[in-house]
């Protein structure tokens, strides 16, 4: 639902880094989201079409790298990953687990950009 | 023409996750505890607000509310006849509140000043998945489930109710019309979001509002602590065992008295020895996303005889009240063992701090040293070691003597009389 604001802040800071390579042309832009990020990779699709009509990013493909969920379990003394969301159990121990190393990322990895010598 | 990747490595909410530090900074310097009410619409947020509001105004904290909605002013409204200040913020269209609006929102509110405020409450616009995603500078967010709305609800919105701090079930009042599964959703909430601490609720009754409230007193610090004598209709809390903390502070009962004449440099010490363990304790709880609420963090300072807060007595009796002291400790040690791996891997003096604290505690009976003890540090208690020295001599006494004895036996026989 709030997929459009993201891509708004996406068109934003992608357009000011983009002062450092003047005239360059956006090919690609490559996201890293947590599985927790509370965002839809069709959503954020559908809404970067429109949202980068008429910017530096118009016809640039949008890259989405989901990451699941990484905990650490105390028990195992080991990072986890969680094959779903619906329990925050260690998958080797069973243990419930709070203490998250990776879910909530919503970044922007790269881009890639095409500039003319 | 060239390609090239350029790597940006930039949070997309950057601008959002700034400014809402900016705020967590301004609510801090100003002493105001900041909370974020989540949930669908039509849960309850805004009745369960209006009583909370006129319930902490009653026991004399200062409160004010932000209502977001996409258009009218209504919730505005009911919650302003709980007599506190109310702002409604109309976000038009947009699913979920963010901190730019907080911000516009807290300049030129006429009549509220954050510094002169106990409690700053934000009810957010209701949905239960894009706030998640906004960081308003709270402390404390809030997730609220009904009665009516299944008892997987924290199932179906794992990402809302895993990024809360408390979970509140509202319209207990209904729970048995509505055949609510008590126990599922609490196991349901706790699968999602492992140690949060939830309230059973009815903003009609009044119903589990008394926890709640002491909750936020505790949060914030002893404000709004005062009852003002039962104006609501507040069921007995149900003790929790209250059995390992009590015995933890008789474990070490035995420990000699500091000595006499040097308490007063010794109690100076030793606060300053636990507030600097604490204090780490503390971060790596945040660090590790399971902060811990004020209440346990105070219970850290809690001792049998030795130097501790002066409101020790208040907060042993809540934590006895609404936690768990072994799933506490428990959680505790696994920290403190943390903290210690993370000083021992550090530079040398992180660890040679955390040693010399632990050792100014061992002179006394403080909880936090058997908590120390138990997380697999040996911890030398310098009374014991006294004692031990004492033994020693003793024994060195009582051995000279016996050797004395066998060799002298005629000198003995001298002492006993009737042996001539």
């Amino acid at each position: 639902m709030h997929e459009l604001s993201i891509v708004s802040s996406i068109v934003e800071s992608v357009t000011e880094s983009l002062t450092a390579y003047p005239g360059a042309q956006v090919k690609e832009v490559r996201l890293r989201v947590g599985a927790l990020a509370s965002v839809i990779e069709d959503s954020l699709q559908f809404c970067y079409g429109i949202a980068t009509e008429d910017t530096p990013l118009a016809g640039s493909k949008l890259v989405v790298k989901i990451l699941p969920v990484v905990m650490h379990c105390e028990s195992c003394r080991a990072d986890v990953e969680l094959p779903g969301l619906q329990s925050f159990r260690c998958p080797l121990c069973g243990e419930l687990v709070a203490d998250m190393r990776q879910g909530r990322e919503l970044e922007i990895d790269s881009i890639e950009i095409e500039e003319n010598p | 023409m060239t390609t090239r990747i350029v790597e940006l490595r930039r949070g997309i909410l950057k601008k959002n996750d700034e400014l809402a530090a900016g705020l967590r900074e301004r609510y801090t310097a100003a002493g105001v505890l900041v909370l974020n009410l989540v949930s669908s619409p039509g849960t309850g947020k805004t009745a369960f607000l209006q009583r909370t509001l006129t319930e902490l105004r009653a026991r004399g904290a200062r409160v004010a509310a932000l209502v977001g909605d996409l258009e009218t002013d209504n919730d505005a409204q009911r919650l302003a006849a709980s007599g506190a200040p109310v702002r409604q913020i109309n976000t038009h269209g947009i699913c979920h509140l963010d901190a730019e609006m907080i911000d516009k929102h807290l300049a030129g509110w006429e009549g509220v000043e954050l510094g002169r405020l106990d409690f700053l409450f934000i009810e957010n616009v209701g949905n239960l998945v894009c706030p998640s995603s906004y960081d308003l500078g709270e402390r404390v967010r809030v997730a609220l489930l009904s009665v009516t709305e299944g008892e997987d609800k924290p199932l179906k919105y794992p990402t809302m109710f895993n990024s809360a701090d408390a979970a509140v079930i509202t319209k207990m009042d209904l729970a048995e019309p509505c055949g609510f599964d008590r126990e599922l959703a609490l196991k349901n909430i706790r699968e999602i979001r492992p140690g949060i601490q939830i309230f059973e609720t009815s903003a009609k009754t009044g119903a589990g509002m008394k926890e709640w409230l002491d909750y936020l007193a505790l949060e914030a610090g002893g404000r709004g602590a005062v009852l003002d004598g039962g104006t609501v209709a507040t069921p007995e809390p149900i003790p929790i065992r209250p059995k390992t903390v009590k015995s933890a502070l008789e474990l070490v009962e035995e420990l000699p008295e500091p000595e006499p004449g040097e308490n007063e440099p010794e109690s100076a010490r030793v606060r300053a020895a636990k507030e600097y363990l604490v204090a780490l304790i503390d971060a790596e709880a945040n660090r590790t996303r399971q902060p811990l609420l004020e209440v346990e963090r105070k219970m850290l300072y809690d001792s049998a005889k030795g130097w501790t807060l002066p409101e020790m007595e208040q907060v042993r009796e809540t934590f006895n009240l609404y936690h768990d002291p072994a799933e506490y400790e428990k959680k505790v040690i696994r920290l403190i063992r943390n903290v210690r791996l993370r000083a021992r891997a550090g530079k040398g003096k992180e660890f040679e701090e955390w040693t010399e604290a632990v050792h100014v505690l061992s002179r006394e009976k403080h909880y936090l040293l058997d908590l120390i003890a138990a997380s697999g540090e040996t911890v030398r208690l310098r009374g014991r070691r006294r004692n031990l020295w004492l033994l020693l001599v003793i024994c060195a006494a009582l051995a000279t003597l016996a050797i004395w004895m066998v060799q002298h036996p005629d000198d003995v026989r001298a002492f006993i009389p009737g042996a001539h």
